[in-house]
């Protein structure tokens, strides 16, 4: 990681998303305050349809927001424009989601080196980068399986490597265990949350299960539009 | 993002890889209801391929057939009937003349050869029948010219006349005129002495006919009805003595080496301007024509015809190609997820973009492969398909026809009575580089509505679904 020690990594200031509709204008997140030291850890908790997702968009650069300023590295989101996206989402963030959404013609190691590929990373470098990654999450024995060959579990421990493959100074995950038995959503949470020892990324991490935002260093309650500790 | 990865993740998405049946049976179970969606099938891909590759092997299929059949009726067109060039020569022009002519344009670079011919009409009568017949007396040389004797083949006795009183037919005059190798035959010819009488002439009244009596000496065949249903050859003497002004037509023959080359109109000025320091009394460049000129209508309905045949499979090719677009269209809405992954992970519109154009330039390019491949064999083997196809359609004929106890008839596609009796095989190979290119870039062309879909999905609608 190149940030300064101290210096926060993720701010949120006066955030403010809404959805319009025909019928009304739906008043998501109204004033998101906070920040987020590199390498630490947090969890947002709240109902469904509090703004978890939208918020965790807004950081990873896939939804755009109303008012307020946000940066995320170096990147002011507020001011960076459209064109720009790809690339602060491929180097800046990375994604786990509830469901693994792996593809399913694609090997755990060609998962996981894609985004990399993607990047322009050569093909060797990017696969040896993988495969060193796979290792790190336990899935060494598996690297050439497709996802219909593996566990729900080992299918997130893939898409953790697959978000970590950019080293992206945070790591957004969306309800990461919420598909997952209760042995399956243990070892996950303890790749997630040694994930800042392991890589030194940040990690965001929105969730229904009190059990699994318990671990996080800093832990938000997202309700009727505001962030508070708890 | 690299056109390397790009191109990576359409082939393998979109030929994907087969999972391993024992270990998916045993993990099915585990796989939730959402996640199993993911697993479209490609047939739809299959589909679009199989469209491109079945619409091209009739354009292949017409383009070389009919290049071939053109090429092989006009081929013995010009080796056995217009030559390459034609000049009229006045009637009467002794042999003497016409030789100084002739070996002023043999003596040309490209000229490979060159003859005098003297042709008229009239009416032959057999034994048993009748009819109308081209006489054509030319020089001997003619029969031993390669182009001639690759085109005119011997069905029975020999291929020229070889005295004064033989007769050389063609097989379907033969046929009508139910004549064969040694019979007697009648020329009936217009009286010279009548022919240039001037009240004869204009309404016939005083016409004497002029019988002369030959043997058929050979019977011959072009391979092609209309040219074998006119012909009888006779020697230039005999040529000389029946043929006269002004029901018939003298003209030097002339054989180029390279007929279907723009250089044919060099040659024919060439010989023009040659001819015009040889016969400068009477010599003029208009009575110097090349073969499309000859037989111009002809070629011409080919052509029309050729090129109507490409424009309807060339609109089954663009159907397939829409096709493709579709089936394109559908393999992203199947694929939705995956390509919001993508997005995630930091593709940018113009990269997926690059992946579904790259799907459909692999997809078309695979039909095209196949296509071609297959129109390619079909085309070659062509004459071997058509000869299977009259053996098997007889053979169903013949079992039907023993047992109703109606006569049989066999079929006979090529029959030389209308055609050719096989097709001539050409291949252009430009021409199907140009077919291939073409189905490519429709196929990229196709792709690029499904594409530009692919790069409007949004992550956060489908994170919003979940």
């Amino acid at each position: 990681m190149n940030e300064q020690a101290g210096a926060p990594i993720v701010v949120c200031r006066e955030l403010i998303k809404n959805f319009e509709s025909k019928a009304e204008t739906l008043h998501v997140l109204k004033g998101v305050d906070f920040e987020l030291s590199p390498g630490s850890s947090c969890s947002i908790m709240g109902s469904s349809g509090s703004g978890k997702s939208t918020l965790l968009s807004i950081l990873g650069g896939l939804e755009r927001f109303d008012s307020g300023e946000v940066t995320v590295g170096n990147y002011a989101l507020h001011q960076l424009a459209e064109k720009a996206l790809p690339q602060f989402r491929s180097k800046v963030v990375g994604f786990v989601f509830q469901f693994h959404y792996l593809l399913k013609d694609f090997t755990a190691i060609e998962n996981v080196a894609l985004p990399a590929y993607m990047m322009g990373i050569p093909r060797k470098e990017a696969w040896a980068k993988a495969k060193n990654l796979l290792e790190k999450v336990g899935m060494a024995d598996r690297i050439g399986h497709f996802p219909s060959e593996l566990s729900g579990g080992e299918r997130q421990r893939t898409a953790i490597a697959r978000a970590l493959i950019n080293d992206p100074l945070v790591v957004l995950a969306d309800e990461p265990t919420g598909n997952l038995d209760a042995a399956n959503a243990a070892a996950v949470e303890e790749l997630l949350y040694g994930l800042p020892s392991l890589s030194g990324a940040t990690i965001v991490l929105a969730t229904h299960d009190p059990a699994l935002a318990e671990s996080a260093d800093r832990r938000f309650m997202l309700f009727d539009g505001k962030l508070s500790a708890t | 993002m690299k056109f390397g990865s790009s191109f990576f993740i359409a082939a393998r998405t979109l030929m994907g890889r087969p999972d391993k049946a024992d270990i998916s049976n045993r993990r099915s179970a585990a796989i939730p209801r959402k996640e199993k969606a993911l697993s479209s099938s490609s047939g739809g891909m299959a589909g679009a391929i199989l469209g491109i590759g079945i619409s091209l092997v009739p354009l292949v299929l017409v383009l070389i057939v009919s290049d071939g059949m053109i090429q092989g009726i006009t081929r013995r067109y010009m080796e056995t009937k217009t030559y390459h060039l034609q000049v009229a020569v006045p009637d009467g022009m002794d042999d003497k003349e016409s030789q100084v002519g002739i070996k002023a344009i043999q003596s040309l670079p490209g000229v490979t050869s060159a003859f005098l011919e003297k042709n008229g009409s009239g009416v032959a009568v057999s034994a048993s029948s009748s009819g109308a017949v081209m006489l054509r007396a030319i020089d001997p040389a003619f029969f031993s010219d390669p182009g001639t004797k690759g085109f005119l083949t011997v069905d029975a006795g020999k291929i020229a006349p070889a005295g004064n009183r033989d007769i050389v037919i063609g097989s379907s005059l033969a046929a009508t005129l139910k004549v064969k190798l040694g019979d007697s035959l009648t020329l009936i010819t217009p009286n010279p002495e009548t022919a240039a009488n001037e009240t004869a002439a204009a309404d016939f009244s005083g016409y004497s006919p002029r019988l002369s009596f030959f043997k058929v000496s050979g019977i011959v065949s072009a391979g092609y009805r209309d040219l074998d249903a006119l012909w009888a050859f006779i020697t230039p003497e005999m040529g000389m003595r029946l043929l006269t002004y002004p029901s018939s037509a003298t003209f030097f023959g002339v054989k180029v080496a390279h007929p279907y080359a723009n250089s044919l109109g060099a040659a024919k000025n060439a010989i023009i301007e040659r001819l015009g320091s040889v016969y400068p009394d009477w010599f003029d460049p208009y009575l110097a024509r090349t073969w499309p000129e000859i037989e111009k209508s002809l070629y011409k309905s080919f052509g029309t015809t050729k090129s109507m045949l490409l424009f309807i499979m060339g609109i089954a090719l663009i159907i397939a190609a829409l096709n493709l677009g579709s089936a394109l269209s559908t393999f992203v809405a199947e694929h939705s997820i995956e390509i919001a992954v993508l997005r995630s992970v930091g593709a940018s519109d113009a990269a997926l973009k690059t992946i579904f154009v790259g799907a459909g330039l692999i997809t078309g390019s695979i039909g095209t492969v196949l296509g071609l491949t297959l129109g390619l064999l079909i085309s070659w083997n062509v004459n071997y398909l058509i000869s299977g196809l009259e053996w098997l359609v007889s053979a169903i004929d013949s079992i039907i026809a023993f047992a109703s106890g109606h006569p049989s008839i066999p079929l006979k596609l090529l029959d030389p009575a209308y055609y050719l009796e096989k097709i001539p095989v050409s291949i252009d190979f430009s021409q199907i580089a140009l077919i291939a290119t073409l189905s490519v870039a429709l196929s990229a062309v196709a792709s690029l509505i499904p594409a530009l879909k692919a790069s409007r999905i949004s992550v956060q609608e489908l994170i919003r679904k979940m």
